[in-house]
């Protein structure tokens, strides 16, 4: 069933449509949320919250952006307005030390010799990055979102947002790159 | 090392696909591949079961107790207006009331509270019934 096929249901009052359409975007909200906030808790009420919202909206919605996009800035202004109004605080105290000492720390080649310890390990340095560098990734690369579509979302410049891709990468790269080269990837 | 135009050239061709420009790029190139292939593998994110049937429940009896709200606050709109125009008409007409007006109405009085208890009797059957509709949704 395709997205609008979807959407015309929910708005004609059908229980099951909407289900499925929680469903289908649950991942995206899940993630998009707690790559912001990091109580569990939270995390659960929150989206909760985003699709509530989307209920509530969806019989304004028009197609006039993709679906996944509409609910992706949903879910983020939702994240964001909580981090506010809780003082979270988003990308302060960052330190590209730390990050480097990350590095370092692992780089002992007796434990990465497997594809699967070198991927866990990259994936375990996203999380050492600033939030919102790990927010475009993962809408990037996980959601196949382009650029424009993440501005949408975010309300950043498409500059800012290449720039985050970019300096996110980057900084990957030169933390793996070695290993990166060297393993063989299926 | 910051970020150079050398890596930048080399993402936004991954981003769109491309192969390595030059020679020069090969081994560089070999390497944000194998970074972009870890970024595309799905995190465990731990959503709990049932979620979307749960939210679903949660949305319809929102919607219920908001139309209910809604309902409650047209009613007493309504019963205010009456009141409003009742009052506001037996004021107007007060001057020219009198006890020989009222006897005219008083035969017809169970009728009117004949009339007035089916009108209630009708708006609460009505009510039970859009609301079993709501519920069924």
């Amino acid at each position: 069933m395709t997205d609008k096929e979807i959407v015309n249901l929910v708005q004609s009052g059908d229980r099951m449509a909407y289900v499925h359409l929680v469903e289908r975007h649950q991942r995206l909200v899940w993630y998009m949320i707690s790559k912001l906030i990091h109580d569990k808790s939270d995390v659960e009420e929150l989206a909760q919250d985003v699709f509530l919202k989307i209920f509530d909206k969806i019989e304004a919605f028009k197609f006039e952006s993709k679906l996944s996009t509409w609910i992706a800035t949903i879910a983020y202004r939702t994240a964001m307005n909580f981090a506010q109004k809780k003082k979270i605080p988003i990308d302060e105290g960052f330190d590209i030390d730390r990050l480097n000492n990350y590095i370092v720390d692992y780089k002992s080649p007796d434990k990465l010799t497997e594809k699967a310890e070198i991927k866990a390990l990259v994936l375990e340095m996203v999380e050492q990055l600033p939030q919102q560098y790990q927010l475009v990734l993962s809408l990037f690369h996980l959601q196949e979102m382009s650029y424009p579509e993440i501005a949408e979302i975010t309300g950043m410049p498409i500059g800012t947002v290449k720039n985050y891709l970019f300096r996110a990468r980057k900084l990957l790269k030169d933390g793996f790159g070695e290993l990166l080269k060297e393993t063989i990837w299926d | 090392m910051g970020l150079t135009e050398k890596d930048k050239d080399i993402q936004q061709s991954l981003d769109a696909n491309r192969s390595a420009n030059t020679k020069e790029y090969e081994s560089e190139f070999h390497e944000y591949k194998q970074l972009y292939e870890v970024l595309e593998s799905e995190p465990k994110l731990n959503i709990p079961d049932g979620f979307a049937l749960r939210v679903a429940q949660l949305a319809l009896d929102r919607k219920v107790k908001g139309a209910t709200k809604k309902d409650y606050w047209f009613f007493a709109i309504g019963v205010a207006m009456i009141l409003f125009f009742a009052i506001g008409g037996v004021v107007w007409a007060g001057v020219s009331l009198n006890i020989e007006g009222f006897a005219v109405v008083k035969p017809f009085l169970k009728y009117f509270l004949m009339g007035i208890g089916l009108i209630a009797i009708f708006q609460y059957l009505d009510y039970k019934i859009w609301k079993r509709r709501l519920d069924n949704l």
